[in-house]
């Protein structure tokens, strides 16, 4: 694989995992969706990089343009849940919004 | 180094950086703003490397539906303050730059070892490249790890 | 005409699909219309059975993995069996569209009904093992939802979730027998199964499969120890009573036996064990029928008891009294629940004691329980008579141990139905309110009486299904099994008519024998035993379990991403 593709590799990976922790640690929960987003973008680049040097390179390419419809998709699905949310409980802290906890 | 790789360099560390100061920044509007830049900078990467479709949706998206909806969501609820503090920040962000570097440097001294495009299909290409070792493997979990612990280590100091 | 056996039982789920349209046309043409569309299977499967003449096995040609398919096997079984499962639901239909009328959520009684008919028709009618996997979960789902109705109240809800959990552990065990069928032979078509059972091939564990099997039919058809649902599932309406409880998903798990017979026939360890749990079930729900006092919970008891029959007789290799006996205590006991349902709503209440003298106001439910009560004790000539015959001589001529034990099943059948005609239509007139029902539930009543009186006419002229019932019994068992019906009888009338009052003050002052009765109206201390199980193991667990699954995002995330990183550590570096 040549360097390029590795470096955008590496660096979609590196944007997944900061984007994990950063849902993790959020207090807020647009940033958590925001977060979320950034996980997708490294998602996305990832799938990208891996099928830069191959001979298939156009189903990759779908493959990236499939998993960017859904993710925004999900991604808008989960900003009318925050307005939900705020709308029933009034704050935006996650850990005020803990009524399935058993 | 290849002008190819220092453009690949240049703007993944550009996205990165844009990244980090959304994650980063304690108000919720500028870290909206630099997640549009974000997005932008991705979509020209996927411009870049020959796929004007796929960058154009991502911007399309990304940079226009998604971001306008943040907006007016963030509108509709009011501006917070994100509260992430300064000190858990300064040791994320010395962290996050020190595994950056150590990733640039290992991709330059490791190369590739098996090369997935000699595979037919796809999907072969992807298992291959998953299940054979590489050298910058052990970096990827490095990563990982670090961000784990830390993830992990800020949440034991939270109150349940 | 190919497509009928599919027909039978796709009509009754598709309509259960169709009737909350017809709820939102008009609430009071659903019961109308569910009615309809079991009156076309009931038709249908009469057609199918009068023009029965070879086995065989029908499939639609596409599988869904390799070896699993969908297929009827139409023989002489499921063929009779498919026709006494719709038309007794027909009968028992016409029965809740008079008693359900006023009831909120029809469109949700019919669906469940109808989907649950459908899947027993389908259940009775498959032939493929995962098909009636699938069918089998589908009767559960509907029965927990159906006990659980009435789900504003609370002991609705926790019967319904009780009856689902614990012929759920009967399921998980033929879960895992059919996995292993489909493991070891590669195919899951039953006669394919059945043949590689007798030509011994394939290298399967057909002891093990044979109890897993025993385990999953134990579960459904409620015997002991996993009985406890049936008691507390009467808690849902009458009809629902009347046609799962009674006469269709608890014979399910006989249907299971009967169409693995060979397996246990050729077994001694499992015919055994099998005879021993139908025979310890016979007793036990017996006695505890003999000393309860909700008039729906004798007959759940009494159902317990006579499956503990059903399945000694499959142990003890008597298949054709097997499959009498099932279709016998389908028609009977669910007379006997809608006689019971409509003595309910007369008087307002289900306890026996408070009942009295209801034969002079209630007089075609009368009729219907006592010729419930007399088929059950095993008087000639009702049909009850001629299949208890079948099994006991069966049973005199191998077990003697298991002959004895059932004569005294049938004693304590006997007493305890006449009890319950002694307390309720005899004696004092304690409910002078009591009136009739109306006609859409007397019907089916006199329907299912007149079905129990004369029934064995019909069924001894076929000799095509099953063998022929013999009409000329085993004298000696015949002379001693209605002897000791005659004497339970007059015992009955002794203690309750006669003097009633002599066995109350006995019952009430006596401090062994009250404690005995209290023994036998809890359940013989199964409930407990599985509460305390519950509470001291069950729910610790559970708790332990809340501290991963907290409420907290972040918290949640975290351990996602660990999970993450090990998967990582694992694939990148252990695999190589």
């Amino acid at each position: 694989m040549q360097t390029d593709a590795l470096v955008l590799l590496g660096t979609g990976t590196l944007l997944v995992f900061m984007g994990i922790a950063s849902i993790s640690l959020s207090k807020n929960l647009v940033k958590t969706i925001m977060s979320f987003q950034v996980v997708l973008f490294g998602a996305n680049l990832a799938l990208f990089a891996s099928g830069l040097g191959t001979v298939n390179r156009l189903t990759t390419d779908v493959f990236v343009l499939l998993s960017l419809a859904l993710g925004a998709a999900v991604e808008g699905v989960g900003l009318a849940i925050i307005l939900a949310v705020y709308r029933k409980y009034g704050t935006l802290d996650p850990s005020k919004v803990r009524r399935l906890k058993g | 180094m290849d002008p190819s790789e220092l453009q690949a360099l240049l703007f993944s560390g550009a996205l990165i950086g844009t990244v980090s100061f959304a994650l980063f920044t304690p108000k919720v509007s500028s870290s909206l703003i630099a997640l549009f830049y974000a997005s932008v900078i991705l979509a020209v990467i996927f411009t870049l490397y020959g796929d004007t479709l796929v960058g154009l949706v991502q911007m399309a998206t990304f940079a226009g539906a998604i971001s306008v909806l943040t907006l007016s969501v963030i509108l509709m609820t009011g501006e917070s303050r994100l509260a992430l503090g300064v000190r858990k920040l300064g040791g994320v962000a010395l962290v996050a730059l020190l595994l950056f570097i150590a990733v640039v440097f290992s991709l330059m001294v490791g190369g590739g070892s098996a090369s997935p495009s000699s595979y037919p299909d796809i999907s072969s290409q992807v298992l291959v490249f998953l299940w054979t070792n590489r050298p910058w493997d052990p970096l990827i979990l490095i990563v990982a790890f670090a961000s784990a612990m830390v993830t992990i280590s800020n949440l034991m100091s939270r109150e349940p | 005409m190919t497509a009928v056996p599919w027909l039978v039982w796709i009509i009754p789920l598709v309509g259960a699909l169709l009737v909350p349209l017809v709820e939102r046309a008009r609430r009071d043409f659903c019961r109308w219309f569910a009615v309809a569309v079991v009156g076309v299977s009931a038709i249908l499967c009469a057609y199918q059975a009068l023009n029965f003449t070879v086995p065989y096995v029908g499939t639609l040609g596409w599988s869904l993995y390799s070896g699993v398919q969908a297929e009827v096997y139409v023989d002489g079984l499921s063929v009779l069996l498919a026709l006494f499962v719709s038309s007794l639901s027909f009968v028992i239909l016409v029965y809740a569209s008079g008693m359900m009328a006023k009831e909120e959520g029809q469109g949700r009684f019919y669906s469940l009904m109808l989907a649950f008919i459908g899947s027993m028709v389908g259940l009775v009618m498959s032939g493929d093992l995962v098909q009636f996997y699938l069918l089998w979960e589908l009767l559960g789902i509907c029965s927990a939802l159906l006990i659980a109705f009435w789900w504003d109240k609370e002991p609705a809800r926790k019967a319904g979730l009780k009856a689902f959990l614990f012929t759920r552990v009967g399921d998980v065990a033929l879960l895992i027998g059919v996995v292993l069928i489909l493991a070891d032979l590669h195919t899951a078509d039953i006669p394919s199964v059945l043949s590689a059972f007798g030509s011994s091939k394939g290298g399967v564990d057909w002891t093990l499969i044979g109890a897993l099997f025993l385990i999953g039919a134990m579960g459904k058809s409620a015997q002991v120890p996993l009985h406890v649902w049936l008691p507390d599932a009467m808690e849902g309406p009458t009809p629902v009573s009347a046609l799962i409880h009674a006469a269709t998903m608890v014979n399910a798990g006989v249907f299971l036996l009967v169409r693995f017979s060979p397996i246990y026939a050729a077994t001694p360890l499992l015919s055994t064990s099998l005879t021993t749990v139908g025979l310890v079930s016979l007793v036990v729900g017996g006695v505890c029928a003999a000393a309860a006092t909700d008039i729906k919970r004798v007959l759940a008891y009494s159902t317990i008891s006579q499956l503990g029959l059903m399945f000694a007789a499959v142990g003890l290799g008597s298949v054709a009294g097997a499959v009498y006996q099932l279709i016998g205590q389908g028609i009977f006991k669910a007379l006997a629940f809608m006689a019971a349902g409509s003595v309910a709503e007369a008087t307002g209440t289900r306890d026996i004691l408070s009942m009295g003298g209801l034969a002079s106001k209630m007089k075609a439910s009368y009729a219907g329980f006592l010729v419930s009560a007399f088929a059950m004790a095993g008087f000639p000539p009702f049909f009850g008579f001629w299949t208890k015959e079948v099994v006991a001589s069966f049973a005199r001529s191998t077990d003697l141990l298991a002959f004895l034990v059932i004569l005294g099943g049938s004693a304590l059948s006997a007493f305890y139905m006449f009890r319950v005609v002694t307390r309720v239509f005899h004696g004092q007139l304690r409910n002078p309110q009591a009136h009739e029902p109306g006609w859409l539930m007397l019907g089916p009543i006199l329907a299912l009486t007149l079905a129990a009186t004369l029934g064995w006419i019909a069924v001894a002229n076929q000799s095509l299904y099953l063998p022929a019932l013999n009409l000329n019994p085993d004298l000696v068992t015949a002379v001693v099994s209605v002897c000791i019906a005659a004497s339970a009888l007059l015992l009955c009338y002794a203690t309750f008519i006669a003097k009633p009052a002599a066995i109350l003050t006995f019952a009430g002052s006596n401090p062994a024998a009250k404690a005995i009765i209290s023994v036998l109206r809890s359940g013989l201390g199964f409930d407990a035993f599985y509460s305390v199980v519950f509470c001291r193991v069950y729910l610790p667990l559970s708790r332990l379990v809340t501290r991963v699954q907290t409420g907290d995002l972040g918290i949640n995330t975290a351990l996602l991403l660990a999970a993450l990183v090990v998967t990582l550590v694992i694939s990148l570096l252990v695999v190589a």
